[in-house]
């Protein structure tokens, strides 16, 4: 049909010329006018089963997401007015740049705290605190705690505390107090400190918040620029400011691919033109690589027919994976230029073409069944970009290749010799592969494919050794329709974490930072308050009488204390967001608070509550309770990663099995033979087991990008085995040995020379790309051929021919 | 008509100008005589040395509390205040850094002035007392002269100290040079009296006195 169709138009070439045009110009502006989205989350498994999704909505809302951190170190010589006037200067410096810079805990401490947290006290109670304060009523430690109150007046600081310590002669308000430990996400800091101080006093620590998102390379230099600027402007020497965000690794990534996209453009840039001046030797040839192109826009548009949004990775992975499709363009140009009789060229060169098409559409076809959203996308993209460079290659590029005049009339039967010691060779490589391939591993952490600079590692280590590992904790979401029902959940969360034991210490709770300690359920306080109420019952009678004869005996008047024993026998009212707001802790409490619009109805909204636990007292005991707990979620980053890693893995198994079955189904129903089927196969699997041999041998894991890369592998390797096969058969082209040569240099040249990137992702394309198609093309050349003429000796001496 | 005009005139007068003598006879600011007086005698105090007894009616208290103590200051930043009797406490506080103790707690505990918002505003109230800080006490308190010879001011506080201070009342001695009384009268009624004596004016002071617990 193609043959009939190149007859037909080769009259009139400019029509074809102007029809492709059209074409041409019709997929430009399709990729100009589809938007694409920018973030990973197709990257993200998107099943009903799978919790990835969830977990990375909810790690993106983790108060520590976008927060700067900057640690100041004072060397020797440096005092700690010298460090803390240096934080000072920094932060006013920075200010600028951000929505809000912290240098100390997010508390507005008012003058007359303790009195607002002694009102807190009865909504907050529990039986530890009764405990202790049944202890503050025993007379002996009354007469203590009245003689201190006593003495203390004699001091001038008497003068601010009396109306203090006459409301609240027991001091209470400790006990009040100490529950705002659980608002400190810092564990290693310095508790007596108002600034964010180490233990030892030679760290200060500014936490600034930005809205500048993560993945926004452009903006998040400029900001890591200014933080930059401000520190040589206010750093003096013998003070080490060491700064840590998600934004630098966002930079580190973008800085190095720009370094590495220089190198390897450069090298492939070099590589191609070799290849061009060596091998094609034409201005023509460059269509070889223009048509394919030009369907990038209409597998776009492809892909935005089907999908809500179109992701940016997802076209950025196709152009990649156009490059099999230059094999189509390359086969009729190299077939057909050194031709002379192009129909009867292109009618024999058409089956090899379409079976090396079909195979690497059906083997995409496989990712329409992934878990990940984006490996769908590039299933459409790359289906129907495999089709029409198909029909661009036959009808199309036949108009375009022109007449090599010098090569014209070599027969394509002619036979390819190859010596025979090339399958011992073969199986010796093969062999040693097959050893070192069960030793890959599959790496999904994410965090592997991104760029981490040694600084960047040491500058989160000594965050964690100095402040705790508070950029990693794990999260723990209580939610609910309102604010009252997120707050019931979050006492759950924290009823289960209080009964549970540290790893560190059994006797203790893990440290959970959480808004339970000071900001309870309606329903909670009430039970507080009926708990304070029936202990003043038990112990108000014996209190008063030890309060006044201890008091007596110490001086003080009958009325000394009358403003405490009023305010017990005083209702007390439900403490609410308000009342710490009004106490200066708004900072504070916002923090771990989310508010988020439901996606139907703007107007509605649900309440989150953030609890915070190191991730390394989240064993699995605890994560089972908190999983029993209605309306919590608990995300762990390692957990994360580790859920994200087993759906990558899993994903990836059931791609590479269906893929080579149905390579397999498609070369049995297409040669229907056992030794063809095999002999088509043996490049795709030489080029895998080689690729992950050689990945074993050098202790590579196997990550994403490897997957996505060893789809350009099996895609070329079964269009090599094809046309190699009908080269050998006499059914295809003479050039097909020279047009498979060509494909595997390009292709190496285009992406093998990835591997001199430093980027991991782009690192794993070029490495998986080196080995796969070395071995691919090494094997469809070489060992091909010489199992081809092996298998038809001895069929031929069995007489079978 | 007519006739009432010299009665307009007359309660004009009453009206305006009486009251406003009045007054300015209640809020007399103080003299430049006074500030000079003072400016010059705090210019030449560079340490000063007080014992003081301190006497405390509060109502808290069936009786009065009286206490003795010590009171050291050396030009700019150093500060002493020690009570002797009925009990043993105090504190000392060189530059923004300091420490205190009480008999019953064996070593003492140190502290940072701008991590301790209540000893700041006591070290500001004593600075001041020591310096004869004018311009420091107008900038917190509204300023009076009770009295010329002897000075005697009355301090009624403008921001923070006013929840709890109604107004101070100090004297300084015949010649300018040191506060030798303090009242200080709360919101509540309740009265503290501080009369220092033994004064001793730029007599050297051992370093150890701002820095040390005991003093040999």
């Amino acid at each position: 049909m193609f043959g009939s169709l190149y007859t037909r138009f080769a009259q009139r070439p400019i029509r074809v010329l102007l029809a492709y045009t059209l074409f041409a110009v019709l997929s430009g502006g399709c990729f100009l006018l589809i938007q694409q989205s920018e973030n990973i989350e197709s990257l993200l498994p998107d099943n009903a089963e799978s919790q990835v999704r969830r977990d990375f909505d909810w790690l993106q809302k983790a108060p520590f997401a976008r927060k700067v951190l900057i640690d100041l170190h004072a060397q020797q010589g440096i005092t700690a007015q010298q460090l803390k006037e240096c934080a000072e200067a920094l932060s006013d410096d920075i200010t600028p740049f951000f929505t809000k810079v912290l240098s100390g805990p997010p508390l507005q401490v008012q003058h007359n705290l303790p009195q607002q947290l002694l009102q807190a006290l009865p909504n907050l109670v529990n039986e530890a605190d009764l405990t202790l304060i049944e202890q503050r009523l025993q007379r002996g430690a009354l007469q203590q705690r009245l003689t201190t109150l006593r003495e203390q007046l004699f001091t001038p600081q008497g003068w601010m505390t009396k109306q203090q310590m006459q409301t609240d002669p027991l001091q209470l308000w400790q006990i009040s107090a100490g529950h705002l430990r659980h608002l400190n996400p810092m564990a290693q800091a310095d508790q007596q400190q108002r600034d964010f101080v180490s233990r030892d006093g030679r760290h200060r620590l500014i936490v600034a918040d930005t809205d500048v998102v993560i993945g926004d390379a452009q903006a998040s230099g400029t900001l890591m620029d200014h933080v930059q600027q401000s520190i040589d402007r206010t750093v003096p020497a013998g003070i080490v400011a060491t700064v840590v965000s998600g934004h630098q690794y966002t930079l580190a990534n973008a800085r190095t691919i720009q370094r590495d996209l220089r190198i390897v453009l450069g090298v492939s840039t070099v590589a191609i033109l070799l290849i061009f001046v060596l091998l094609l030797r034409s201005w023509r040839a460059l269509f070889v690589f223009i048509l394919p192109a030009s369907v990038l826009g209409f597998s776009a548009a492809a892909v935005a027919l089907f999908f809500p949004t179109v992701s940016g990775i997802t076209i950025g992975f196709g152009a990649v994976l156009l490059g099999i499709t230059v094999d189509f363009t390359l086969h009729v140009y190299l077939s057909l230029r050194h031709s002379d009789e192009a129909a009867q060229q292109l009618r024999r060169l058409t089956p090899p073409l379409i079976g090396g098409a079909l195979t690497s559409f059906l083997a995409f076809s496989v990712l329409l069944v992934s878990v990940l959203p984006g490996q769908r996308q590039l299933a459409v993209f790359s289906m129907t970009a495999i089709t029409l460079a198909m029909l661009l290659a036959l009808l199309v590029m036949p108009h375009l290749c022109g007449r090599n005049r010098r090569n014209i009339g070599i027969d394509p039967h002619e036979p390819l010799l190859v010596k025979r010691s090339v399958i011992w060779l073969w199986s010796a490589v093969m062999l040693l592969s097959a050893l070192a391939a069960p030793q890959l591993n599959f790496d999904g952490d994410m965090r592997s494919l991104s760029v981490s600079t040694p600084a960047l590692q040491a500058a989160e280590q000594q965050l964690q050794q100095v402040w705790g590992n508070m950029r990693s904790s794990a999260l723990l979401f209580a939610q609910g329709d309102t604010l009252q029902q997120a707050l019931t959940v979050n006492d759950e969360i924290y009823a289960v974490v209080e009964n549970s034991h540290s790893v560190d210490d059994e006797e203790v709770p893990p440290h959970l930072v959480s808004l339970a300690s000071i900001l309870p359920s309606k329903a909670q306080q009430q039970l507080n308050r009926q708990r304070w109420d029936e202990f003043w019952q038990r112990q108000q009678q014996s209190f008063a009488d030890n309060l006044h004869h201890v008091s007596a005996d110490l001086g003080f008047s009958s009325s000394a204390f009358q403003p405490f024993t009023h305010w017990l026998d005083q209702p007390v009212g439900v403490i609410d967001l308000n009342f710490w707001q009004q106490a200066g802790f708004s900072d504070a409490i916002s923090g771990l608070m989310i508010v988020q619009s439901t996606q139907s109805n703007e107007t509605t909204s649900r309440f989150a509550v953030v609890s915070l636990i190191n991730e390394g007292e989240l064993t699995s005991t605890l994560q089972q309770q908190l999983n029993d707990v209605s309306g919590a979620i608990v995300v762990a980053q390692g957990f994360f990663r580790q859920q994200l890693s087993n759906a990558l893995a899993h994903d990836f198994i059931r791609f590479i099995v269906l893929a080579l079955v149905v390579v397999i189904g498609v070369l049995v129903l297409w040669y229907r033979r056992v030794s063809a089927v095999l002999l088509a196969l043996l490049p795709v699997a030489s080029g895998l087991l080689f690729m992950f041999g050689a990945m074993g041998w050098f202790g590579l894991s196997f990550n994403l990008f490897n997957v996505v890369a060893a789809i350009l592998i099996i895609g070329l390797g079964v269009d090599y085995g094809i046309f190699m096969l009908s080269r050998c058969d006499g059914s295809g082209c003479q050039q097909s040995e020279r047009a498979v040569l060509v494909s595997a240099l390009t292709t190496l040249a285009g992406f093998g020379s990835l591997v001199l990137a430093k980027h991991p992702a782009m690192h794993s394309i070029g490495v998986t790309v080196l080995f796969g198609i070395s071995g691919a093309v090494l094997t469809a050349l070489y060992v091909v051929p010489a199992f081809y003429q092996w298998v038809n000796v001895n069929t031929a001496n069995d007489g079978k021919v | 008509m007519v006739a009432l005009k010299p009665f307009i005139l007359l309660w004009l007068c009453v009206s305006l100008v009486i009251p406003s003598l009045l007054i300015a006879n209640d809020v007399a600011t103080v003299s430049s005589d006074v500030t000079q007086r003072l400016n010059v005698a705090a210019q030449q105090v560079q340490t000063l040395h007080s014992d003081f007894v301190q006497e405390k009616y509060l109502s808290m208290f069936e009786e009065t509390l009286n206490s003795t103590g010590k009171f050291y200051y050396q030009k700019p930043d150093q500060l002493r205040w020690e009570i002797i009797e009925p009990v043993g406490s105090g504190f000392v506080i060189k530059g923004d850094e300091g420490q205190r103790w009480h008999q019953r707690i064996e070593g003492s505990e140190s502290f940072k002035l701008d991590q301790d918002p209540a000893m700041s505003l006591i070290a500001e109230q004593l600075f001041a007392w020591a310096k004869a800080d004018l311009d420091w006490i107008e900038k917190n308190y509204h300023l009076s002269v009770m009295s010329e010879q002897p000075i005697q001011l009355k301090l009624v506080p403008r921001e923070s100290a006013a929840q709890f201070l109604s107004h101070l009342l100090i004297t300084f001695d015949q010649q300018d040079r040191y506060v030798v009384a303090v009242e200080i009268h709360e919101t509540d009624a309740d009265m503290t009296r501080i009369n220092f004596n033994n004064s001793i004016v730029n007599s050297e002071i051992n370093d150890a006195v701002f820095t040390d617990r005991c003093l040999k």
